[in-house]
């Protein structure tokens, strides 16, 4: 079974400096010297393909794991880590400036599906619900749609069955469900527990880490005629600050006696 | 233009969900008219036992169990005109109006959390509506707006927004659209329900625990000095990410969005994401190493220093 999971790398925008959020008459934040991560749902969905691929040892069952990435050269060293880490195939859409696929679902699914039609075919598309700068949440419905294929959304598990079929486990309000689910399907990645991407040894990094990556341009993948039904005109600025107290004592016994004594106890006792 | 509710009937909250649909009519879609409700649903009957409507009249798209594709089927065929549908704020609204606006050549906006038109010229002298929609983006660190440039116009509504008493008494349902057996990828399913989420949602105090509790170990003293606040315990994702609590004690835009009148975080930085969850708290109290930690603007009281000595001696005292 063929499986692609679609990740986007991303700033870790915890480190974005207040400032910068405090921008007006911009489209886009600078976030070019924050650190770049893994979007979280995105990596969910990698390792838990490696996982898919553990459980089946000493099944009757193949995965063939590709990845692909939508982004900077920089995101390359990402896809050489999933080399490393057992998949068969990485490949990314280059794609430099951060603002041209922040607010561009359609284009993005757009790649995604040429890369699936024209590239690798797959059997199993898994990306995650969203990702932590554009936060469109689309683009797993977006692919769904574009091959007419069925799609679970908040998956947080997946099972091997045989070559045909996949246990995904989701999550829903007051519960999760387990379905036995035929392929194709698109797979859209939540809140899975456990679900930091493990790391690789530093021998199958030297081993496996240094495949190249597969480079494909944008214009052959589709995305240059690909205009968005959804434009965006402004962004602001949002200011959530308090008035806030601080609580100054010699101990933190102290601060805590201070905390209940002046702001807890009443407000508690009128519960 | 007009505009519909389309309302998820198989829902747990779908009354809360009505009632944000609701209030966001209110604000926002004053003047414009309203046409029937599209309700995806096990059957009439369950449509009936709500005894609340928002719409005069209901189109039923009904199916023993819900699977997107079955509904997509039903709404798609059955919507000839333009117009804007407002789908409920939960993943299958989101999952639903983003689809539904790609099969229609329309255009959808995830997640709303305002809405107005403009006027503008079509370039033949003609003026036409736009539609535009706030929402937030960059993880909850900003808002942006979005013009929506294609019919019909698909959004779903952002969670915990203002909510308007539903009328009462039901919908007059139009028509029944039977979708049985269309989701043929399901070969079997089974729902699992999860032990109580324990009620984070009307909890009057929350004791937070995030990735500066460090441990499982160190969420036993969170979860002791809760039981002397009588409070509930929640935490960030990192810290359910880990598994020291379960997926469904997590607060944020992932998770539970609170409103105690008491929240107190503990080894919590304050991210966008996870502070969404509890900006509708009376009272926030933060306890942090970092005095420089963004949660420590965003509280009404702050306490610079390791949570552990302060959860034990909040412990000694309520004991
Ligand atoms: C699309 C998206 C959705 C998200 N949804 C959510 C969500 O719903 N909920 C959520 O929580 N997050 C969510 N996140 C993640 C969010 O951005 C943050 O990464 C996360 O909230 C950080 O959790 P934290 O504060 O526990 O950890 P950190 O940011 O690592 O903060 C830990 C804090 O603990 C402090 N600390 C360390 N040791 C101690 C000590 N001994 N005593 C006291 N303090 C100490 C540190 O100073 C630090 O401030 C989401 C992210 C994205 C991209």
């Amino acid at each position: 079974m063929k499986i692609l999971g679609c990740f986007k790398v991303v700033p870790d925008l915890d480190l974005i400096v207040e400032e910068d959020w405090n921008i007006e008459n911009h489209l886009h934040i600078d976030t070019g010297y924050a650190k770049l991560i893994w979007n979280c749902f995105d990596e969910g969905a990698l390792e838990m393909m490696l996982r898919l691929s553990d459980l089946s040892e000493g099944l009757n069952v193949v995965y063939k794991l590709s990845a692909l990435t939508i982004g900077r050269q920089k995101t390359e060293s990402f896809l050489k880590t999933l080399y490393a880490l057992g998949f068969s195939e990485g490949a990314r859409i280059c794609v430099e400036e951060e603002e041209e696929i922040l607010f561009s679902p359609e284009m993005i699914s757009e790649g995604i599906a040429n890369y699936v039609k024209k590239i690798e075919g797959q059997d199993v598309i898994l990306t995650g619900i969203q990702s932590s700068d554009g936060n469109n949440k689309m683009t797993p419905y977006l692919l769904a749609e574009k091959f007419g294929w069925p799609c679970i959304t908040q998956v947080i598990g997946l099972e091997p069955i045989d070559e045909e079929q996949l246990k995904v486990t989701s999550q829903v309000s007051g519960g999760c469900i387990v379905r036995k689910v035929k392929t194709p399907c698109v797979l859209a990645t939540g809140n899975a527990p456990c679900s930091y991407l493990r790391i690789p040894t530093l021998k199958a990094k030297m081993k496996l880490g240094k495949r190249p990556v597969t480079r494909l341009m944008p214009e052959d993948m589709g995305m240059s005629e690909t205009a968005e039904s959804v434009r965006v005109t402004a962004l602001n600025p949002i200011n959530r600050k308090r008035n806030t107290v601080v609580i100054e004592a010699d101990s933190p016994q102290e601060k805590a006696r201070c905390l209940y004594e002046k702001y807890l106890k009443e407000r508690l006792s009128e519960l | 233009m007009r505009y519909h509710f389309v309302v998820n009937g198989y829902a747990d909250d779908v009354l809360r969900q009505m009632e944000e649909q609701m209030g966001f009519a209110q604000k926002y879609l004053n003047g414009m008219e309203q046409g029937e409700a599209i309700i995806y649903c096990r059957s009439a009957e369950d449509v009936q036992k709500l005894e609340r409507h928002h719409s005069k009249e209901a189109v039923l798209i009904s199916a023993r169990e819900y699977a997107p594709e079955a509904v997509l089927h039903g709404l798609c065929d059955r919507i000839a005109d333009g117009g804007l549908y407002i789908f409920g704020n939960d993943d299958a609204g989101t999952e639903l109006s983003v689809r539904m606006a790609a099969r229609l050549s329309g255009s959808s906006v995830t997640e709303a959390e305002s809405l107005w038109l403009s006027e503008e010229s079509a370039g033949d002298g003609e003026l036409i509506n736009k539609i535009h929609v706030m929402k937030m983006v960059y993880a909850n660190h900003m808002e942006a707006a979005f013009v929506m440039e294609r019919e019909p116009y698909c959004i779903s509504l952002a969670r915990g927004a203002a909510s308007q008493e539903l009328r009462m008494g039901s919908f007059v349902i139009k028509e029944e659209i039977s979708c049985e057996n269309m989701a043929e990828h399901i070969v079997s399913q089974e729902f699992y329900p999860e032990a109580l989420a324990g009620g984070l949602d009307e909890a009057k105090v929350i004791l937070a625990a995030g990735r500066g509790v460090k441990n499982k170990e160190n969420m036993a003293v969170i979860d002791k000095t809760a039981r002397g606040l009588k409070a509930e315990v929640a935490v960030s994702r990192p810290a359910a990410m880990n598994a020291w609590k379960p997926m469904n004690r997590l607060i944020g835009v992932s998770g539970a969005m609170v409103g105690p009148e008491v929240c107190i975080t503990a080894g919590v930085s304050g991210a966008a994401a996870f502070y969404a969850g509890i900006e509708k708290s009376k009272f926030i109290v933060a306890i942090n190493t970092d005095e420089k930690a963004p949660i420590m603007k965003m509280a009404d009281v702050a306490i610079v220093d390791d949570f552990l000595p302060i959860m034990e001696e909040l412990n000694n005292i309520c004991k």
